[in-house]
């Protein structure tokens, strides 16, 4: 990393000062922050992109703009929300372009019709409701992940969505009515189903 | 608990769910008390936790933080490098010393635009050009002078 053999940071320090001496080219420093961060930014690339191919690639991307200019972030304590932006909106510009690939890239996600099927397991019911979440909005599906999934505060997500507490709250609202409207079909099976077999 | 309380409880039940350890920390020491008066509101938040507690769990690969580390490794920075400052000139003096020349230059012009030049300028330079004499040699002047004698 740049070459830099520096003073290994401390393990206890705050991402601030983990900025400050990655900005100086401390490579330990940033290793900490990877460490730190790396795969929740990695789970929520995941998510966001339905399991995409590339999820790997596109958390790595946000780590590597990150160290390119570690003090682009001006406030340390919203590392985390920043990272996370950068990452989910990766996803959502790589979403928006034209899809050019092979279906091997399309991530499998089961059908409401397996539900029909009396046999279903956790697996399949698993991909049932990752296919709910995929159909939400862009919003709502990144405020779902950061709050429920990632368990971040109201205010670092508001912060990550660059918004406020209270459009969290309403993202969050809608996502949930959202699924349950869409798996309104299948709403019962789905609980009953994991009743009949417990985790 | 008022209808404010009893608003925001199911507020916060329909955005963060059941579980009170997923609330906002200020909702959680408000409202928790009385999550046993929400009747449907907490069920159905209940139930909608449990379905999005199904979904898939993103699988990580082996090796994720080694590979971004490798690839960090490989990377130069692509630091800027500022361009190097001028190194400082010696001082001139020469514009300081155009000051006064433009400023006589300045004051010529306004005084020649102006045609009052007889108020400032001696008599002798410019008497009889400002009296519009028809001999501007001086010559005839020369000539009233011829006669006198000199102790």
């Amino acid at each position: 990393m740049n070459g830099a053999r520096v003073k290994a940071a401390d393990s206890d320090a705050g991402d601030g000062e983990l900025l400050a001496a990655a900005a100086r080219g401390d490579a330990v420093a940033f290793g900490q922050i990877v460490n730190r961060h790396y795969l929740p930014v990695y789970r929520l690339v995941w998510r966001m992109s339905r399991g995409h191919a590339d999820s790997e690639d596109i958390a790595q991307d946000a780590f590597m703009k990150l160290w390119q200019n570690p003090l682009q972030v001006r406030e340390a304590g919203a590392l985390k929300g920043w990272l996370m932006r950068v990452a989910a909106n990766a996803v959502i510009d790589r979403a928006r372009k034209p899809v050019i690939g092979n279906l091997d890239d399309v991530p499998e996600i089961a059908d409401a019709r397996e539900l029909q099927d009396a046999g279903f397991d956790r697996q399949q019911a698993g991909r049932i409701v990752d296919r709910a979440i995929a159909a939400l909005p862009e919003r709502q599906r990144l405020a779902l992940s950061l709050v429920y999934y990632e368990g971040m505060s109201n205010i670092d997500a508001a912060t990550a969505l660059e918004t406020s507490v209270e459009a969290v709250e309403s993202l969050l609202a809608r996502a949930r009515r959202g699924l349950k409207q869409s798996l309104s079909q299948n709403w019962r099976e789905l609980l009953d189903g994991l009743g009949a077999r417990p985790m | 608990m008022d209808d404010n309380m009893k608003q925001r409880l199911q507020a916060v039940l329909a955005s963060y769910g059941a579980d009170p350890a997923r609330w906002p920390k200020a909702d959680r020491d408000a409202l928790e008390h009385f999550l046993g008066s929400t009747g449907d509101d907490l069920g159905e938040a209940a139930a909608i936790d449990r379905i999005l507690d199904l979904a898939s769990a993103p699988p990580v690969p082996a090796g994720l933080e080694s590979r971004l580390l490798s690839r960090l490794s490989k990377d130069v920075r692509s630091t800027v490098v500022p361009f190097a400052r001028p190194a400082p000139k010696p001082a001139r003096s020469w514009p300081w010393a155009a000051v006064p020349l433009a400023a006589s230059l300045a004051l010529g012009i306004y005084l020649g635009a102006a045609g009052d030049l007889d108020g400032i300028l001696p008599q002798a330079v410019t008497g009889d050009l400002a009296a519009g004499d028809d001999d501007p040699s001086g010559v005839d002047a020369a000539t009233d002078y011829s006669g006198d004698v000199l102790s």
